[in-house]
């Protein structure tokens, strides 16, 4: 029966795959957000951009998904790079803030989004890659292609949160996350960290794009839903924490597979919508957003 | 006598313009102009972009064909519905108010063309749709016509297979968020029921949405014998189908004719083998004028021409003749089509309703067998 504990299960492992991929979206778009504090909603872009160039490269030019991968890897943060500085570093010189640099950034997502239909067409692009052998647990089942891509997706999320957490380059991005006047105070050169932030969100946007491709291909609509994601994923872990974008990731893609267990699916996205409703109504710090009052260097 | 030479020149002049208002075989009004402009409003680009491209070649050699041999001339004027009701609307007032164009063949998918429904009917433009299929696009004594039997019909006679031949008892729907896949959804629950079985569960999805894990674990969950698919994607049906086999489905696949392209083998794979769906076929595929449309189509294009391209072309040449016969204004055009009840078309015998359906086109059931679209003699 569609309401039973099977079905609870199996909704559960799609999860627990999906949140590998989501934690790494949810991650890129913080290393942005906190770095830079730009909305920047043109990182969907990059997320599906990644999807379609590892298609690209796995189904046409027959190269196997590592290098796909790499490929999207460098193409998200060329695509990163690009916005930085021919829209953000722009309208930083010029001083704007705030408002101006978001609608600025949503111009350029309707920009990059046409480019890509003309590119494209507004069919999405599923090839046959392979990576379709199921793997049983218990009752439930997976497909390879499932496994690979939440593994990768957690594994890189990892490495990232390490890198984050235990080597220099991390400590001073969350020097310029916590307080960027300090942080050029102390010789950060913060404007280098904007770009490298830029850089390093739209790689990772890239991968996760690429992932995910390996199970929905590569549309349009992964522009919107991927910044969707992403943005929820931030607002909900909290602002200025990166393991806090991780676990929203994590709890985007749960709240979207088991809240759909005894509820139409018609309401999927909209289950996105409402956690972050949720959030900014009860808890606007997000989940793990206090610890920014208690940063260290 | 002056008088009389005069009366003979005037007479002789008289007879000379009767004979030239006549000269045209086709042509029975003196203020049709000898070009008219035709609106091709198709998906360039969008969700139903295969289909589009079929139609706008089909529409190209109709408009070509036709005017070797035929007036007033036909002028395409192409505009791209981009898969979108609101680039639809867009570009059909653009069509009529920038073009000014006498008629609008299109659009591709039924989203828009129910969104151009009203406004067809009230700035009275005739409207025909080579591959629409939602029902409710008619119009009783209206402007909008479709040359492409409606879902309900389509899927109705899929699912009474289902049930009376391959015995099929219990049906899951996967459905898009559209007025087509609702039609079709409720034609293949009706189906079921009568003859015993039921419709399991259903759910919905945006259009647009390409992987479908969480509702089809539902939807397996409940044990249906088949599951019909409606989504006007076919690389979204593909996966769909890969996905169900994935999760353990063993049962048989529905859907709609979108799923007729490579694309969808592309995306399944092993998984779309034994899927069942009625089309439109030509109804003669050895008439002579079939015949010459394949091999014109083949040539000009180096594709093989598919029942989308052979409706498109039935349209225009339609058209053509619509105009030729009553001239440029809607209302003319509108009801000489009603009046047409057997025009001979490369898809079939065309005849339309009082509502700008068409009616008794042949059909025909598909599957996928080794990989490759095959009919069933049933």
């Amino acid at each position: 029966m569609s309401g039973s504990f099977s079905v609870l299960l199996q909704l559960a492992l799609d999860g627990v795959c999906l949140a590998g991929i989501y934690a790494l979206l949810g991650s890129s778009w913080a290393v942005v957000f906190n770095t830079t504090r730009v909305f920047h909603v043109a990182h969907g872009v990059t997320f599906a951009v990644g999807a379609y160039t590892v298609l690209l490269v796995v189904a046409r030019a027959r190269l196997p998904l590592p290098v796909a991968l790499l490929l999207a890897l460098v193409v998200g943060a060329l695509l990163g790079l690009a916005f930085h500085l021919l829209l953000y570093e722009q309208l930083r010189r010029r001083g704007s803030e705030g408002m101006v640099t978001f609608v600025a950034s949503l111009g350029a997502m309707g920009l990059c989004s046409a480019l890509l239909l003309a590119l494209f067409g507004a069919n999405p692009l599923i090839p046959s890659i392979g990576f379709d052998s199921v793997i049983k647990i218990g009752p439930g089942r997976l497909s390879a292609a499932q496994l690979l891509s939440g593994a990768v997706g957690a594994g890189l999320t990892l490495v990232l949160l390490g890198c984050w957490r235990l080597t220099w380059p991390g400590r001073a991005f969350r020097a310029v996350t916590s307080n960027s006047e300090a942080a050029a105070a102390v010789g950060i050169k913060v404007g280098r960290y904007r770009l490298f932030a830029m850089a390093l969100g739209g790689a990772l946007a890239g991968v996760a794009g690429g992932l995910a491709s390996l199970i929905q291909g590569a549309s349009l609509d992964m522009v919107l839903n991927g910044v969707l994601v992403a943005a929820t994923a931030v607002l909900v872990g909290g602002i200025g924490s990166l393991p806090g974008a991780a676990v929203g990731g994590v709890l985007v893609a749960l709240a979207m597979n088991l809240g759909i267990w005894r509820v139409s699916s018609r309401w999927q996205y909209s289950i996105v919508f409402g956690l972050l409703l949720v959030f900014m109504l009860i808890r606007p710090r997000g989940l793990l957003g206090e610890r920014l009052a208690q940063a260290e260097l | 006598m002056r008088l009389g030479f005069e009366k003979a020149i005037v007479t002789a002049l008289a007879g000379v313009l009767v004979a030239a208002g006549c000269g045209g075989t086709t042509s029975s009004s003196g203020s049709t102009p000898s070009t008219v402009k035709l609106g091709a409003l198709f998906s360039l680009t969008g969700a139903a972009a295969i289909a589009g491209k079929s139609m706008q070649q089909g529409a190209q050699l109709a408009a070509d064909t036709w005017n070797q041999k035929n007036s007033p001339k036909l002028d395409l004027q192409f505009q791209d519905d981009q898969s979108d009701p609101k680039a639809g609307l867009n570009g059909f007032t653009q069509l009529i108010d920038s073009s000014q164009v006498s008629a609008v063949v299109g659009p591709s998918p039924s989203t828009v063309a129910v969104a151009l429904k009203p406004l067809a009917n009230q700035r009275k433009v005739v409207l025909m749709a080579p591959f629409v299929s939602t029902p409710v696009f008619a119009t009783p004594d209206g402007y909008t016509f479709r040359t492409h039997l409606s879902i309900d019909q389509l899927d109705a006679h899929t699912a009474q297979y289902a049930t009376q031949t391959l015995h099929l008892k219990n049906v899951a729907m996967l459905l898009q968020d559209s007025s087509d896949a609702q039609a079709g959804g409720a034609a293949v629950k009706a189906a079921f029921t009568k003859s015993g079985g039921s419709d399991v569960g259903e759910e919905v999805v945006p259009v647009g949405t390409t992987e479908f894990q969480s509702q089809l674990t539902k939807l397996i969950a409940d044990s249906p014998d088949a599951i019909y698919i409606f989504l006007v994607s076919a690389p979204a049906i593909g996966n769909a189908m890969k996905e169900a086999r994935q999760l353990g489905f063993k049962g048989t696949f529905l859907s709609p004719n979108t799923i007729q392209s490579a694309a969808t083998i592309r995306a399944a794979g092993a998984a779309a083998e034994g899927a069942v769906w009625t089309n439109e076929v030509a109804p003669d595929v050895n008439a002579p004028a079939y015949q010459a449309f394949l091999a014109a189509y083949k040539q000009r294009f180096g594709s093989d021409a598919d029942i989308i391209a052979a409706n498109a072309y039935d349209c225009v040449m339609l058209m053509g003749k619509a105009i030729a016969a009553s001239g440029t204004n809607s209302t003319a055009i509108s009801k000489w089509l009603r009046s047409e009840k057997s025009y001979q078309g490369v898809s079939g015998t065309i005849s339309f309703s009082k509502d700008g359906n068409v009616v008794n086109k042949p059909t025909s059931l598909f599957t996928i067998k080794d990989g490759k679209f095959v009919t069933i003699s049933a």
